[in-house]
């Protein structure tokens, strides 16, 4: 594990497009417009991806190993064939969680701060 | 069911994303035009169910923003990724643009010639006392109006595009002929002023010549440097983009 982190904090931080293209990814497997709308519905409507904004991060996101195409379609009989599904991979994981916890630890020096209230974080 | 009319405005809208994804590098264009546009379908048809034609309008003042944007990062990094196979090959690049330029200048002889063909019954003789002009191609290359230059601009560009073209097509032993040609004809005006050593005024009209034919070689060969850089970038345009020929990236 220690010949992975300096390759972890080489992709840190990551872009917004990137973090959440990858947090879209975390529970499950989706095409592109299915992580369209999940980055949408997870930040209310404040990340709104175009898809040339989506499909320029997933090229280099696949160059760098952090998701993969995915063979699997969730469901064939209504779903399009021609749609490509992602994933993450393990090193795609590991940096989304770095990278979590690297926001988080900002967000916990924020409020030691006072400048957001515990209970406005969720 | 969409209307007809809704239809149409979707389906043209989807047409006019097609067509601007052709500001994209070829590469990213084929492995990923098609995702774009079903990605852009799937978010104009959830655009219109929400707010019809005004989110139809929002969705696109969106996708003009990220359509500039994220072509320039896609042209970037393959302008990246094409410097990282062309700095293998510098010696091979240095040559290929060295030789391009050398043809460009020989291939302008011809119409240097015939430059000089057309004034060497016309242009007076250089006499100081007269006013006539000592270096009547120094006037002649800042005369774009006069109809030679016209003319054999014309006759460069076409040339350049041929050139061009017979370049980018590997046509290389068309090019070498071509290159041959022109520097025969390049020998052309040495050849003619040994004709010239038995005239009278051979000092005066060899030299006025001489200038005539040297202006032209530069008007001509910055005129074709010009139209040879304009043609090819058509070229490359063409080839980086062969879909613009009616070909759908869907």
């Amino acid at each position: 594990m220690t010949n992975s982190a300096p390759k972890i904090d080489e992709h840190l931080p990551l872009t917004s497009a990137v973090f959440h293209i990858l947090l879209s990814l975390a529970d499950q497997e989706r095409h592109g417009y299915g992580i369209m709308q999940e980055a949408e519905a997870m930040t209310r409507g404040q990340i709104r991806m175009g898809p040339g904004t989506l499909y320029g991060s997933i090229k280099r996101m696949i160059s760098a190993d952090l998701i993969e195409e995915s063979d699997e379609r969730p469901d064939p009989k209504h779903d399009d064939e021609r749609r490509r599904y992602y994933r993450l991979t393990d090193l795609g994981r590991r940096i989304l969680g770095a990278e979590a916890q690297r926001l988080s630890d900002l967000v916990n020096v924020a409020q030691s701060k006072g400048i957001v209230g515990s209970e406005e974080v969720v | 069911m969409l209307h007809v009319p809704s239809a149409a405005v979707l389906s043209a809208s989807e047409r006019l994303y097609r067509l601007l994804l052709f500001i994209y590098p070829r590469a990213y264009r084929r492995e990923y035009g098609p995702l774009m546009i079903q990605a852009y379908r799937d978010l104009c048809r959830h655009s219109y169910r929400q707010k019809g034609m005004v989110g139809i309008a929002s969705l696109w003042s969106r996708l003009l923003a990220d359509l500039v944007t994220s072509s320039i990062e896609q042209h970037l990094d393959a302008l990246r990724e094409g410097d990282r196979i062309m700095m293998k090959k510098e010696h091979t690049r240095v040559i290929k643009y060295a030789r391009l330029l050398c043809t460009v200048l020989i291939a302008s002889t011809p119409f240097a010639l015939s430059g000089v063909f057309v004034l060497r019954n016309g242009f007076p003789d250089p006499d100081p006392f007269l006013n006539t002009p000592l270096h009547p191609g120094r006037e002649l290359f800042l005369d774009s109006s006069f109809p030679p230059a016209i003319f054999s601009l014309a006759i460069s560009l076409l040339l350049q595009v041929a050139l061009g073209y017979a370049l980018q097509a590997h046509w290389s032993s068309f090019s070498k002929s071509l290159v041959r040609i022109s520097t025969g004809l390049a020998l052309i005006p040495v050849l003619w002023a040994v004709v010239f050593v038995t005239e009278f005024n051979l000092r005066v009209r060899f030299f006025a010549l001489w200038d005539v034919y040297v202006s032209d070689i530069l008007r001509v060969s910055t005129s074709s440097i010009v139209f040879g850089a304009c043609a090819t970038l058509l070229v490359l345009f063409i080839t980086l983009y062969p879909d613009i020929k009616g070909h759908s990236t869907a």
